[in-house]
C-alpha cells in the first residue's frame, strides 16, 4: 500500500495556539463534512480525573438518613452533624468538599449514582482495565478516550489529540490511529535550548523550513519539523499570557491548573486525562479519606472558576472515574475493601447538576457490595454523543442508555 | 565515502544498529563477505558480557524496566547486532504486550527465547512461541478448552503470525483452536492439560486427523502462503516497505531450499543485488529504538549505565513502549513513527545526548579530536560528524542551515567558526543536535 502525502499529513498534528498548523491538517472539505454532520464545536473539551485505587463511593456521597448505613460504617460512618446535604436531597457530603456542595447548590454538579458493571472484578489492575477501555471483555487494548480520538480524528481530519498530565499515558487515551502523550509540564513542550538558544531556535527554524527537491518521506519529516517548530513556539506563547483566576491547592491542584493552561491558553487539544491517587484505604482510612475528597473538591472547583473568570466554564466537562467502589461493611482496621458500585461525578458550564441513577440499596447486597443500577458505560455515551458530538454507539459496541446531564 | 564503504554502513544500519567510524574502517578493511558472515554466524563470535538484570520473581514496574534497559544495552553495546536486530523483530512479529500478560518474567522469558532462536528454522519460532507463557497468556490459549474453544490464537497463528490474511477459512480457524486446546501454563512453563484437550479429529488447510498443536504448526510451515508471508515481511523488515513480488519469491524459494531456515534467508537479502540500490538505501524510517541506539553506537558514547533507564523512558515518548506494543498487530512502524510528538522527544533527546560530558564529549576530547583531523572551519567540523553519524547524504539547503549556525557569532566568539573550547562546547554540540534533528537522520 502506497502512502501519499496526504495520508501522511494527516497522521500528524500539532500544538497550535493561532491555527498555524490549522490549515495544513483540516482541508475545507473536511471541516465542512464535519459541520454537514452536526458535529460538536471544537472548542469542546473533556477532562478525565481519574481516583484510583477505589474510592469509597460510600463514604463520598453519603446516604446518612439511611439506618443502616451507621451499622455498616460503626467507626467511619459520617453523621449528618459532620456533613453537608447536598440540595434537598437525601445524600451528602463530608465537610471539606464546600466547593462540590456550591456547585451542586448552582447546578454545575452532577452526581452519578450506583456506577458498575455486571460481575465486578475486585483486581485494581483488571477492573482499571476495563473502565479504561470501556470493554469488560478486554478484547483490545485501546481506550475508550482514545476511541473518542479515532472517531475525532476520522471526522475532523488529523487534529484530535489527548494528553495525560501525569507520568505515564494512562490506557484511557491508547488509540488507535490519533496521538496522545504525556505532558508532565506544560513548559516541557519546547525545544529545549540553554547555550545560544536564539541562535540555535533559528537554525531549527530553517532546517525545517527550508524546501530542498527530496523524497516524500523527508518533505513529510520536514513538514512535521516546521509544524513542532510553530506549534511548541505558539503553545509556550499562548500559556504565558494565562493568567490563573483562582487558587489552586495541592497536586492535583497543580495537575488542574496545567490543564486550564492549556485549555486557556487555546491548546486544540480535546481530551485531557489526570490522575489522584490514593484511594485503596484499606486501614485508618477516615483521616486520609476526608483529605483526598477536599483536594478533588478544592482543585475541581478552582478549575471552574478559572475557567469561569476566562469565559471558558462553558466549553469544559470534567468526569472523575475510580476502577471500583469499596465493600458496604468496614473492615477491622478502620478501612474498607475492594468493592463494586459507586459514585462518580460529572461537572462544566453546561451540565444539568443533580442526582443521577439511584442509590443502591444498602438492604439488598451482592457479595456484601452494592448493586449497580447505571452502567459506566451510559455514563460514557453520554460524554461522547451529547458532549463530544461522536457516535457512542460504534465507540461503545452496544447502545447504551444517555443519562441526560447535559438536559 | 567510497561505494564499499557505503555499502557497509548501509548493512550494518539495517542488519544491526549502525556502527562507529572506526568499526567501519575495520569492516571495510575486512569486505563485505567477512561482514556478512560475521554478522549471520554471530555464535562463532563473543557475546556481550554484562550485568544481566535482576531476575524478576513478581509483578514490579521497575523489573519491566530493567528487562527493557538491560534489552536496549545489549542493542547498543552486543557484538552480535543481527541477533538483537532479530529479537527485535521477532518482537514485532510475534507482538505481545506485558500490559496483558502482567509477568515480566514471562515476557523476560520470550524476549530469551527470541534471542536464543533469532536466526533459527522457522518453525522452531512458530512452535515455541505458540508454546510460550507470555504468548498462552497474551491471545487466551489459557482459556482455549475443549468444551470452550477460544479462537484468538487459532486465528492470529494464522492471520498475523505465519500465512497472513485470505490463506485460510474461518472453518481452519476453529480447527486451529481445537488442535490449541489445553495449551496452558503451569509454574511459568507451557505444558499441555489432556483432560482439557480435544482429541478429536480436525481438518486443517486439507489435512485429516486427530491433529493437535504441533500438527498445525507443521501444516502452517509447508504452506507457500507462510514462505511469501514471511519474506515479505523481512523484507519490509530490513529493505524497503515496497518489496517487488519477484524479490518475495526470491526469499520465499530460500526459506524452502534451506529448511525454513531465518539465517538463511535474511542472508538472501543482505547478499541481494536490490539490497544496495538507491530506492532501498536511506528508504526507510527508524524506529525509536532503532534512532535511539544508532545514535549511541555511532557515537562511542558509552553512557554510563545509570542513564539507560532514562533513554529507555524517551524510547517510549517517541513513541515505542518495549515490551508493550499496541496490539497483537505490533507497530505500524514507517511514517507514523513521525509525528509533532515524537518528532519534539527526538529533538530533545538529541540535546541531552550533545550535553553529554562523557568519552569522546568530554569538551577537552572534543578539541583535541577534531584539532588532530585537521579540523579548522565549519565545513570540517559538520564533515567530521556528518561522518560520525552514519553520513547521511544531507540536502544542499540543510547543509546550508547547519553550517550558517556555525558561523554564526556567539557569546564571545564573533565571526566564522574557529576552533576554541568555547566554539566547541556551544557551537559543536549544538550541530551535533541539529544534525540528529535534521530530517535526513531519521531515515536509514
Amino acid at each position: 500500500m502506497k502512502t501519499t502525502r496526504r495520508d501522511l499529513l494527516q497522521k500528524t498534528f500539532a500544538f497550535a495556539a493561532a491555527g498555524a498548523a490549522w490549515p495544513l491538517v483540516a482541508p475545507r472539505a473536511v471541516l465542512a463534512q464535519a459541520a454537514a454532520q452536526g458535529a460538536a464545536p471544537k472548542t469542546r473539551r473533556l477532562v478525565i480525573v481519574q481516583l484510583s485505587g477505589g474510592n469509597d463511593g460510600l463514604n463520598t456521597v453519603i446516604p446518612f438518613k439511611d439506618a443502616r448505613y451507621p451499622q455498616y460504617r460503626p467507626t467511619l460512618g459520617i453523621n449528618s452533624a459532620n456533613l453537608y446535604t447536598l440540595g434537598s436531597t437525601n445524600v451528602g457530603v463530608q465537610r471539606g468538599m464546600t466547593g462540590f456542595r456550591d456547585l451542586f447548590t448552582a447546578g454545575k454538579l452532577a452526581v452519578v449514582q450506583g456506577v458498575g458493571y455486571p460481575n465486578p472484578n475486585r483486581s485494581h489492575f483488571e477492573s482499571t482495565d476495563i473502565w479504561e477501555t470501556a470493554d469488560t471483555q478486554l478484547n483490545k487494548y485501546v481506550g475508550w478516550a482514545g476511541k473518542l480520538l479515532d472517531q475525532i480524528h476520522d471526522q475532523q481530519g488529523g487534529l484530535a489529540q489527548g494528553v495525560a498530565v501525569s507520568d505515564e499515558l494512562p490506557v484511557t487515551l491508547y488509540s488507535e490511529r490519533s496521538f496522545a502523550q504525556t505532558i508532565d509540564d506544560p513548559a516541557n513542550y519546547q525545544i529545549k535550548a540553554d547555550t545560544d538558544k536564539d541562535r540555535l531556535l533559528a537554525a531549527y527554524r530553517d532546517l525545517y523550513t527550508v524546501r530542498p527537491a527530496e523524497s516524500d518521506d523527508l518533505k513529510y519529516i520536514r513538514d512535521t519539523g516546521s509544524q513542532t517548530y510553530t506549534g511548541t513556539i505558539a503553545f509556550q506563547n499562548a500559556i504565558r499570557t494565562y493568567q490563573p483566576m483562582a487558587n489552586y491547592p495541592g497536586n492535583l491542584g497543580d495537575r488542574m491548573q496545567s490543564i486550564a493552561r492549556m485549555i486557556v491558553g487555546g491548546s486544540p487539544t480535546q481530551v485531557y486525562n489526570t490522575t489522584l491517587g490514593g484511594f485503596d484505604t484499606h486501614s485508618n482510612q477516615a483521616g486520609g479519606h476526608y483529605g483526598l475528597l477536599q483536594n478533588l473538591s478544592d482543585a475541581l472547583t478552582a478549575f471552574y472558576t478559572d475557567l469561569q473568570g476566562h469565559n471558558r466554564h462553558e466549553d469544559v466537562t470534567v468526569v472523575t472515574f475510580s476502577e471500583f467502589g469499596r465493600r458496604v461493611m468496614e473492615n477491622g482496621s478502620r478501612g474498607t475493601d475492594h468493592g463494586a458500585a459507586s459514585v462518580l461525578f460529572v461537572l462544566g458550564g453546561m451540565v444539568k447538576g443533580g442526582l443521577y441513577g439511584n442509590y443502591p440499596s444498602l438492604s439488598d447486597l451482592q457479595d456484601g457490595d452494592l448493586k449497580f443500577n447505571v452502567d459506566f458505560r451510559s455514563v460514557y455515551a453520554t460524554l461522547v454523543q451529547d458532549w463530544m458530538g461522536a457516535d457512542a454507539t460504534t465507540l461503545l459496541g452496544a447502545d447504551f442508555p444517555r443519562l441526560g446531564f447535559f438536559g | 565515502m567510497d561505494e564499499l564503504a557505503a555499502k557497509i554502513s548501509h548493512l550494518m544500519r539495517r542488519a544491526g544498529f549502525s556502527c562507529s567510524p572506526d568499526e567501519l574502517q575495520q569492516r571495510v578493511a575486512k569486505g563485505l563477505d567477512t561482514t556478512l558472515s560475521e554478522l549471520l554466524h554471530y555464535e562463532d563470535g563473543p557475546d556481550y558480557v554484562g550485568p544481566p538484570p535482576p531476575p524478576p520473581p513478581e509483578v514490579d514496574y521497575y523489573k519491566e524496566d530493567s528487562i527493557k534497559y538491560y534489552w536496549l544495552k545489549r542493542m547498543v553495546k552486543s557484538p552480535r547486532p543481527l541477533q538483537e536486530k532479530m529479537v527485535l523483530f521477532w518482537h514485532g512479529h510475534f507482538a505481545t504486550a506485558n500490559f496483558k500478560v502482567r509477568s515480566f518474567d514471562a515476557m523476560w522469558r520470550q524476549n530469551r527465547f527470541f534471542r536464543a532462536h533469532a536466526v533459527d528454522d522457522f518453525r522452531d519460532l512458530l512452535l515455541g512461541v505458540s508454546r510460550d507463557p507470555a504468548m498462552l497468556v497474551w491471545l487466551d490459549s489459557v482459556a482455549n478448552t475443549k468444551k470452550a474453544p477460544n479462537e484468538n490464537y487459532g486465528r492470529e497463528i494464522m492471520e498475523l503470525f505465519s500465512l497472513g490474511l485470505g490463506n485460510y477459512t474461518e472453518a481452519d480457524i476453529k480447527a486451529a483452536a481445537r488442535a490449541f486446546s489445553g495449551w496452558q501454563v503451569k509454574d511459568y512453563v507451557g505444558w499441555v492439560d489432556v483432560r482439557q484437550h480435544d482429541f478429536s479429529t480436525k481438518t486443517f488447510l486439507g489435512v485429516s486427523g486427530r491433529l493437535n498443536g504441533d500438527d498445525v504448526v507443521d501444516i502452517i510451515v509447508k504452506q507457500p502462503a507462510c514462505a511469501r508471508f514471511l519474506s515479505r515481511k523481512l523484507l519490509r523488515f530490513f529493505a524497503t516497505q515496497n518489496p517487488s513480488d519477484d524479490w518475495v519469491e526470491r526469499i520465499a524459494t530460500v526459506y524452502f531450499n534451506s529448511e525454513r531456515s531465518v539465517r538463511a534467508m535474511v542472508e538472501a537479502i543482505f547478499r541481494s543485488p536490490d539490497f544496495y540500490t538507491p530506492g532501498v538505501m536511506r528508504s526507510l524510517y527508524k524506529s525509536p529504538v532503532e534512532y535511539v541506539a544508532s545514535v549511541l553506537r555511532e557515537s562511542a558514547l558509552d553512557p554510563p549505565d545509570y542513564l539507560y533507564p532514562n533513554y529507555v523512558r524517551t524510547i517510549t515518548l517517541m513513541g515505542q513502549s518495549l515490551l508493550n506494543p499496541p496490539t497483537v498487530k505490533g507497530w505500524d512502524g514507517n511514517s507514523s513513527w513521525v509525528n509533532t510528538s515524537t518528532l519534539l522527544a527526538r529533538i530533545n533527546f538529541a540535546k541531552e545526548i550533545a550535553a553529554l560530558k562523557v568519552g569522546p564529549l568530554k569538551t577537552d576530547t572534543l578539541v583535541a579530536t577534531l584539532t588532530a583531523a585537521g579540523v579548522t572551519d565549519a565545513d570540517g567540523v559538520l564533515n567530521y560528524f556528518v561522518n560520525q553519524f552514519g553520513a547521511p547524504s544531507l540536502a544542499p539547503e540543510t547543509r546550508d542551515v547547519l553550517l550558517k549556525y556555525l558561523n554564526s557569532s556567539s557569546g564571545g566568539v564573533t565571526g566564522p567558526f574557529r576552533m576554541t573550547k568555547l566554539s566547541a562546547d556551544v557551537k559543536v554540540r549544538n550541530l551535533i543536535r541539529l544534525l540528529l534533528s535534521a530530517p535526513e537522520y531519521q531515515l536509514h
